[in-house]
């Protein structure tokens, strides 16, 4: 019996939905991944065109949770590219990636509607209450 | 793919250029050799004068025009030049897709592509009142810009280009089973996605190029519902109401179910769709809206999970490995 939905999914109980908010922070705080994919741009060469050269760059495999979040500032540069937002960034600065991803986050976030859930019973949204989740939508 | 900028050019570099084989023989004043550099017959030349020429192929603009707008529907690049080629699209065109599973621009041989353009595919349809639970709620979604199936490829987006997935349809506002339901229709993505249907049997036009989708109406037709988006189309309401169309506009906003509602808002360029979220609410059946370029559709009102999300963002480009350089804005998945 679904009572509840948070997130797009189905609950039965309000302790069900607050283990999901619970786990819906988690998902925002350490899982990227959900919402953006980041690149490494690899392999730049120089292609020379009638209005002069350009560099041209191949993409690398995708970046895991644990990867993204140990970026830190060296000379490698990204794509990045919002799953919900449909916005794509190439050559991102690997110490500019970090608030380009969290601002890919906040489409999500609105897009799951992470700061309330619906009361079937009663046809109204609910705030939710266990966890601050105002931070990121 | 252009010569080099320094250093030695052979008469062979020159042939090879503009499409000729390797070993074979050729002069400075053969006219496709003469014409990378624009003289004449029997003019003087210096071989410095070919540094980073090449044997560039623009798209011809002299078709026939949609809007106003100079473009070309669902083309292949082996249309246009030979393998080993550069084909430019002009800063003026459109290339487009109207179909949801093929891309504007097919690149099918080894080739550059330089982008002065719009290059932008399909966007998901709205999903439709499925009369009375049946079926998946989920918004379609949007179609690829760029589809790669050659190795060898090189794209260069340039600055004020645009290279654009569709968005994805809005999701459908459906209660789950109830035949007498007064389903919501999704908003249309970007790209020229149609507003679904809802409950009432009107849909919403995509927008065409350079202009916003259609304003979802009720039955009557002269109450306007849910706007139109230049971007993603805002989805319709409780009430049956439809979706809004998604428009063909760069960057482009995205509609909104109404002035006094911010659920089903189409999303704009950069941004999803938005809807009710997991379920309904102000009276339920309240659809998603349409996604923004290469954005995911709104989540539909209804507990029919999982049938009621937003339709998946289009692709930027898909396909085969490829290089890539952008000062343009990319929309969608590389």
């Amino acid at each position: 019996m679904s009572n509840y939905f948070y997130a797009t999914i189905p609950y039965e109980t309000v302790s069900d939905v607050e283990a999901a908010v619970r786990n819906m922070k988690d998902t925002l705080e350490n899982k990227p991944t959900t919402w953006c994919v980041v690149k490494p741009m690899i392999n730049p060469k120089i292609i020379p065109l009638s209005t002069g050269n350009v560099v041209a760059w191949d993409s690398g495999d995708p970046l895991n949770d644990a990867q993204i979040k140990a970026l830190s500032s060296s000379d490698t540069v990204y794509n990045v590219y919002s799953i919900q937002g449909g916005e794509n960034l190439t050559e991102v600065k690997e110490k500019d990636v970090a608030a380009k991803v969290e601002k890919m986050r906040k489409v999500y976030a609105n897009w799951a509607m992470v700061t309330s859930y619906y009361d079937k019973q009663n046809n109204e949204m609910l705030a939710v209450t266990n966890e601050d989740m105002s931070g990121y939508v | 793919m252009g010569l080099q900028t320094s250093g030695a050019i052979s008469l062979d570099d020159l042939h090879v250029e503009v499409g000729g084989t390797s070993g074979t023989t050729c002069s400075l004043n053969d006219p496709d050799i003469r014409a990378l550099i624009d003289v004449g017959d029997s003019a003087g030349q210096s071989i410095q004068q070919y540094y980073g020429k090449s044997s560039e192929t623009s798209l011809p603009t002299g078709g026939s025009q949609i809007n106003g707008q100079v473009q070309l529907k669902q083309i292949t690049a082996s249309s246009y030049i030979s393998s080993g080629g550069t084909l430019r699209v002009p800063s003026n065109m459109w290339v487009w897709s109207d179909s949801r599973t093929t891309a504007a621009l097919i690149i099918d041989i080894s080739c550059t592509v330089i982008n002065d353009g719009k290059i932008i595919g399909r966007g998901g349809k709205g999903r439709w009142y499925q009369g009375g639970g049946g079926g998946t709620q989920n918004g379609d979604p949007g179609g690829p810009a760029i589809s790669v199936t050659a190795s060898g490829v090189t794209i260069v987006n340039n600055s004020g280009a645009y290279i654009a997935g569709g968005g994805g349809g809005g999701s459908n506002g459906q209660d789950g089973g109830d035949p007498q339901d007064q389903s919501g229709g999704g908003g249309g993505g970007a790209g020229g996605g149609e507003g679904g249907n809802g409950h009432i049997n009107r849909e919403s036009a995509g927008g065409t190029l350079n202009a916003i989708g259609e304003h979802a109406k009720n039955l009557s037709g002269n109450v306007v519902i849910s706007n139109g988006g230049g971007a993603g189309g805002g989805g319709g309401g409780a009430y049956a109401y439809p979706g809004g169309g998604g428009g063909r506009i760069l960057p482009g906003s995205g509609g909104v179910f109404s002035s006094s509602f911010v659920w089903g808002s189409g999303g704009s360029a950069g941004n999803a769709g938005y809807g009710p979220g997991p379920s309904g609410y102000a009276g339920g059946h309240v659809s998603g809206g349409g996604g923004g370029w290469g954005a995911q559709g709104g989540n539909g009102s209804g507990p029919s999970y999982p049938y009621n999300i937003g339709g998946a963002g289009g692709a930027a480009i898909t396909g085969v490995s490829r290089s890539l350089t952008n000062n343009g804005t990319i929309y969608g998945s590389t």
